[in-house]
């Protein structure tokens, strides 16, 4: 049972029409983002696309499990590479559970992450739905103030019961708010907004 | 070789899967292993009262007075801890562990002074704790508990590695059961020991609020959505603590549970009512932020110690507790 040499070819533009075909749905699709969270340590996005060989190491790595491979979420060109999962894990990276300059950035072959200092760490930021938000339905919660491990990035508003500010030049995007969120669903997503990428010099 | 497959096999084929995949899902219904629910412990008598009166003491030292002096005069001025720890019984000492920041545990010598208590009482002594915002095994050994507990011979565990036990709440008002840890269930003295703090949601977190790492995530994640002072004041009735040890020796003010303003007070406040115990150090916190001139807060009026005297967890009565001041130097 044999392939012809047209059926070959016929295989191969099939692939190219159906990724094509992937590639303008994201561009319609609302759920498809452009940006991702990445592992702290990240270069510039279309450096990071080209760089990041998705071998999955820096998933293996994380002590928190935080990283995951994207899916059909991302676009066409990103799926398989990282980006951080906070309702899996949070990136515990600026908190101190994990290593000098990031055990994923420590492990990655190719440099698309980065070894950084702690200061540096600037994932994205936690977007907050106050319509979601147990606070301001009248329960008494602060968990994500309670978790934070960044001064001054969320602070509170004393209302009765409190209700919880958040400061997004201050955040780290670490997660970690988004991942203690007793809400359902959750009044806290995470977003790429903001990220402060490492600069590829190779 | 060519193996056909007809339209019709393989139609055939695919509703067997389905009928035994639905199959499957019937009998998992059926078997699958269910959640006992397991009653309630039996409920204590405090054991440190006179005349019927709830013994509170508050010992003060000096920055250099030893803490773990202050921490045994605090227990010894209420009667000792032989009043609940003999030969043989396990004891858990389960400190307030929120994360990895030491400020918002309470100091590791004063954990440690309570094992040494409990141990010299004859008790074999269990550290355990639940943390709220993060890895527990990390946020104990960064705070120096694990260490410092393993040292003096307790041993120390991270209670989200275990598994999960449903039990019963009678006296609950807003939860009627409640999932907890074996080593909880199962042990024979609860002494808690929470730092003195302020706290952003549940205005203190002393003692009751200290509870809240017996249970694991998903319980505190229902608090949160359901009424968390109510859940509180109905987690203290089943699983209240014989002791509670409250390190003052450095309290946080202003805010809490995280990023205060700590401010050194070298007191140990103990007692055997958990409601006492809150309400009197939580008179101590309000005058002390009066007096650095902090917006403060009605210690009468915290809703979760309230919400736990109405349930009859110990008394917010003045007049139904002896207030024990010591100062060693």
């Amino acid at each position: 049972m044999g392939i012809t040499r047209r059926e070959f070819l016929e295989l191969l533009a099939g692939g190219a029409v159906a990724l094509g075909g992937l590639r303008l749905l994201s561009l319609i699709s609302t759920h498809a983002q452009a940006d991702l969270v990445r592992p702290p340590g990240a270069v510039e996005e279309a450096y990071f696309k080209r760089l990041c060989v998705r071998c999955g190491i820096c998933l293996e790595v994380c002590p928190t499990k935080a990283i995951v491979l994207a899916g059909l979420e991302a676009h066409v060109e990103a799926i398989g590479t990282p980006r951080i999962e906070p309702t899996v894990g949070p990136c515990e990276f600026y908190r101190g559970r994990c290593e000098t300059g990031a055990r994923c950035a420590g492990f990655c072959p190719t440099g698309a992450l980065q070894p950084l200092s702690k200061e540096e760490v600037k994932m994205g930021t936690a977007e907050f739905s106050s319509h979601r938000c147990l606070a301001y339905m009248g329960k008494e919660c602060i968990v994500c103030k309670e978790t934070c491990p960044v001064p001054g990035a969320i602070t509170v508003i004393s209302d009765l019961p409190p209700k919880p500010d958040f400061h997004g030049e201050k955040c780290v995007g670490c997660g970690i708010c988004v991942y203690h969120c007793p809400a359902e669903p959750k009044a806290l997503t995470l977003g790429p907004e903001g990220a402060r990428r490492a600069r590829w010099l190779g | 070789m060519q193996r056909q497959v007809s339209r019709r096999k393989f139609l055939k084929a695919l509703g067997g899967l389905a009928v035994a995949a639905g199959a499957g899902g019937v009998l998992w219904e059926v078997f699958r292993p269910k959640e006992t629910l397991n009653p309630a412990k039996p409920t204590k008598a405090n054991a440190y009262t006179q005349n019927g009166r709830a013994l509170v003491s508050i010992i003060k030292g000096k920055p250099e007075t030893d803490i773990e002096a202050i921490v045994r005069r605090s227990v010894e001025a209420i009667g000792g801890i032989g009043a609940i720890v003999s030969a043989g019984r396990t004891v858990v000492v389960k400190p307030a562990v929120l994360t990895s920041d030491p400020d918002c545990a309470p100091d590791p010598r004063v954990v440690v002074a309570v094992v040494r208590l409990a141990r010299e009482a004859g008790g074999t002594v269990i550290v355990a704790e639940s943390s709220g915002g993060g890895n527990t095994a990390y946020s104990l050994s960064q705070v120096g508990i694990t260490s410092a507990a393993e040292h003096a011979g307790a041993e120390v565990r991270a209670l989200p590695s275990e598994e999960l036990l449903l039990m019963e709440v009678p006296k609950g008002r807003a939860i009627q059961s409640v999932k907890t840890f074996p080593t909880i269930y199962d042990c024979d003295v609860l002494i808690s020991v929470p730092r003195l703090k302020r706290h952003v949601a549940s205005t203190v977190t002393m003692s009751l609020k200290n509870m809240m790492g017996v249970v694991p995530d998903s319980e505190k994640r229902r608090f949160h959505n359901t009424d968390l002072s109510q859940c509180i004041a109905d987690l203290n009735t089943a699983l209240k603590p014989d002791l509670t040890v409250v390190d003052a020796t450095f309290a946080m003010t202003r805010t809490g549970p995280t990023g205060g303003d700590m401010v050194q007070m070298d007191t140990i406040m103990a007692s055997g009512d958990p409601v006492a115990a809150d309400r009197v150090t939580a008179q101590r916190l309000q005058e002390l932020e009066d007096r650095l001139g902090i917006p403060s807060f009605d210690p009468a009026g915290v809703r979760h110690i309230n919400a736990a005297a109405a349930l009859g967890v110990g008394t917010v009565d003045p007049s139904r507790m002896i207030v024990r001041e010591e100062s060693i130097f």
